[in-house]
């Protein structure tokens, strides 16, 4: 069993205390950079928003992390523009790039010899971190909402172009660190900042393929990309992920997946005394059609010969047990250049036909807070919401497993309930999708089988 | 039944504490969990010192100590230890040797001063790190010429909190954070109490509302308060105008 002085211990803790914070980082006038210590606005905040960060579902190595809408009350002009002098950013830059940190969780209190002890939980706490972009209005109730996009933002907001260092032995991991040193005119350091202003904000894992045409910052892949556009490129032709961590550190990695589950989702008809129940209500769950593709083709060189592309493909037969047969055919197609070989292609063909090729399960649900948890995450769910017959026996056990006539005919085979909707018994889904509602605190995750 | 000024502590620069600076502006936190604990003073022979300095000379006849475990200490002003307050309650001097409650309201002859000292020198349980949950160091405003029923009077904790509503029918409860809400009618004021009232009404400022200040075994209610809604006590309370006035309060915490 959990106690209360865990993590899990206060996710399943029908009585808890929680919280939320909100701080900024303004930049300073002249030099622009960003000030020392963090700025707490929690007081201010009318409404919170929602966090979602999701998997792209037809490219294998996009994370996708939302923006969000912070509702504050400006009654006394706090939040006008830094030309006001009731403006927090009066004497600071304009409000547009200041950066914006969230972070949520619990309270576990307690008190010995007169001194009360507060513990958080989970000791990561920040959930989301970002920087104010976009139009900033004011409503005539005194309300005012900020635009907060996350902090990859900053390398859209940055033509490639402009960058300095480009050769024709660039590896991908070399451009980015590229992008951790890279510096203006007077030696300032361009995305440092964003990234906790240190080296140190920046993880990357080595490779080795070197780039060619990343040789000069007037090529042709680079001449209209954003900075943004380049690391896609080369994640995808490399299998790794570019993602901003929770907590601010920007990683360019291979992508792994994990093979423990970290969760046990519980839901009505299940029982943990570790987990407890969490899950609110199951909005839909079945079979994603429009996740199945049969066929996967991989476009890597320019030329249109039948060598400029790496296929994986389900074989086609009028049988139940083929695909393109039973569920129809279905591409997928992806176009990249900058992949350097047909092994390359080739296996990024065969990831995405392994992840496609199959029909699977989804599920939606929501639950009460859960903070910690990560897209790709494995989880199991357990969740039955059939009321058994009175009397019944349903579920209760499978008495036995025969198929001699004998026992059908004596009526004494009690499989378990074909009449149940929606049966979930400790069954195993990856989160590609996790939305928390910073108002409600309530958490809306989508798992696939 | 006392209206307060706001706390004089208004900013951590106006604060100085001997040890764990770093925790100081929780001693101006109402919440009164989020203690100020000193940092290596565990010990009944150190003594923690947290002093207000103000810009100014201000008038002080009120002081609160919230959630503390200090047993022995001193309260004096202008950085010189004889000059105790003078309480009217629950003793005579503003010097503690044997302090059993964890909330004190003090009481004091109002006096001009620059600066209020709060020397801990031993804890409830012995050898304990000083800690202080809340201090307020302020003036009376007003005293309620006339203190409601028990049915004129109803103090809630209002929590603002999320509540969870589960697969299996049951509820999970989250609480932000807890605060008061204060009701209070009054029948037969006077007409001077009832231009009192509307002069805290009319101000632009927060007060805070003590219901019950006592000397001793005092309930721990203070908070700075909102009055809400609108000033209705210009209603008589009787058919003749000599009966006085009723009304009610809506109070809230900031």
């Amino acid at each position: 069993m959990s106690g209360l002085n865990s993590l899990v211990g206060q996710i399943k803790n029908p009585r808890s205390k929680v919280y939320r914070r909100l701080y900024i980082k303004r930049r300073e006038p002249g030099t622009g950079q960003y000030e020392d210590a963090w700025v707490e606005l929690t007081d201010d905040v009318v409404k919170w928003g929602t966090i979602k960060k999701s998997v792209d579902s037809n490219k294998i190595n996009q994370f996708k992390f939302s923006n969000i809408t912070l509702t504050m009350d400006n009654s006394s002009g706090k939040y006008n523009d830094y030309n006001d002098e009731n403006s927090l950013w009066f004497n600071y830059s304009d409000q547009q790039r200041t950066l914006v940190k969230i972070e949520a969780g619990f309270l576990y209190e307690t008190k010995t010899n007169g001194i009360w002890s507060v513990t958080e939980y989970p000791s990561e706490n920040i959930v989301y971190n970002g920087f104010i972009s976009g139009d900033i209005n004011i409503k005539g109730n005194n309300e005012i909402a900020i635009p907060v996009v996350p902090l990859t933002e900053c390398f859209r907001q940055f033509s490639a172009r402009r960058l300095t260092g480009w050769n024709s032995s660039l590896t991908a991991s070399d451009f980015v660190e590229m992008l951790r040193d890279q510096q203006d005119g007077d030696g300032d350091y361009i995305f440092r900042p964003f990234f906790g202003d240190t080296s140190t904000g920046f993880d990357i894992q080595s490779t080795t393929v070197q780039y060619t045409n990343l040789n000069t910052s007037t090529a042709q892949d680079i001449i209209e990309a954003t900075v943004w556009n380049v690391l896609e490129k080369l994640a995808e032709a490399e299998n790794y992920v570019p993602y901003a961590t929770r907590e601010g550190t920007f990683r360019f990695v291979p992508r792994t997946l994990d093979t423990a589950t970290v969760y046990h989702f519980i839901g009505v008809g299940g029982f943990s005394s570790y987990y407890g129940h969490t899950i609110k209500n199951v909005s839909w769950f079945g079979k994603r059609f429009n996740k199945y593709y049969s066929r996967v083709t991989v476009k890597w060189v320019d030329a249109d010969t039948a060598s400029s592309y790496e296929v994986a493909e389900s074989d086609f037969r009028v049988r139940s047990d083929s695909s393109p047969w039973t569920l129809g055919e279905r591409t997928i197609s992806i176009e990249n250049f900058w992949i350097p070989t047909a092994t390359v292609a080739e296996n990024i063909a065969d990831s995405l036909f392994l992840e496609f090729s199959a029909i699977r399960r989804e599920i939606e649900f929501s639950t009460s807070f859960i903070p910690h948890l990560d897209i790709f995450d494995r989880v199991l769910i357990t969740y039955d919401p059939t009321l058994p017959t009175q009397n019944g026996v349903w579920d209760v056990y499978n008495w036995e497993d025969s198929t001699t006539a004998a026992q059908h005919d004596d009526a004494m085979i009690w499989d378990s309930s074909p009449g149940d909707g929606l049966k979930l018994n400790s069954e195993e889904f990856r989160l590609i999708s996790i939305d928390m509602n910073l108002d409600t605190l309530e958490c809306k995750f989508i798992g696939r089988e | 039944m006392e209206f307060l000024s706001q706390t004089l502590l208004q900013t951590t620069t106006q604060l100085f504490v001997s040890t764990n600076t770093i925790t100081s502006d929780s001693i101006m936190n109402p919440d009164v969990r989020r203690q100020y604990v000193s940092s290596g003073d565990n010990s009944d022979l150190t003594t923690t010192t947290i002093r207000v300095t103000f810009d100014s000379t201000q008038t002080v006849d009120r002081i609160a100590i919230m959630e503390t475990n200090a047993k022995q200490f001193n309260l004096f002003y202008n950085g010189v230890t004889a000059n105790a307050f003078t309480l009217t309650s629950p003793t005579t001097t503003s010097q503690f040797t044997n302090n059993s409650a964890t909330n004190l309201y003090l009481a004091c002859t109002p006096v001009d001063v620059t600066s209020v000292t709060f020397d801990i020198k031993t804890t409830m349980t012995a050898n304990s790190e000083k800690a202080v949950g809340y201090f307020y160091v302020g003036a009376n405003e007003l005293t309620f010429a006339k203190i409601p029923n028990s049915g004129g009077y109803t103090p809630i904790i209002d929590p603002k909190e999320l509540i969870h509503n589960l697969s299996d029918g049951g509820t999970r409860r989250q609480t932000v954070q807890a605060k008061w809400s204060v009701k209070v009618k009054l029948k037969y004021i006077t007409e001077t109490f009832k231009d009192s009232l509307l002069e805290i009404y009319n101000e632009f400022t927060p007060k805070v509302f003590v219901p019950f200040g006592t000397g001793t075994a005092w309930d721990g209610i203070l908070f700075e308060a909102n009055w809400m809604g609108n000033f209705d006590f210009y209603k008589y309370a009787d058919d003749a105008t000599n009966a006085g006035f009723t009304g009610s309060i809506d109070l809230k915490e900031t």
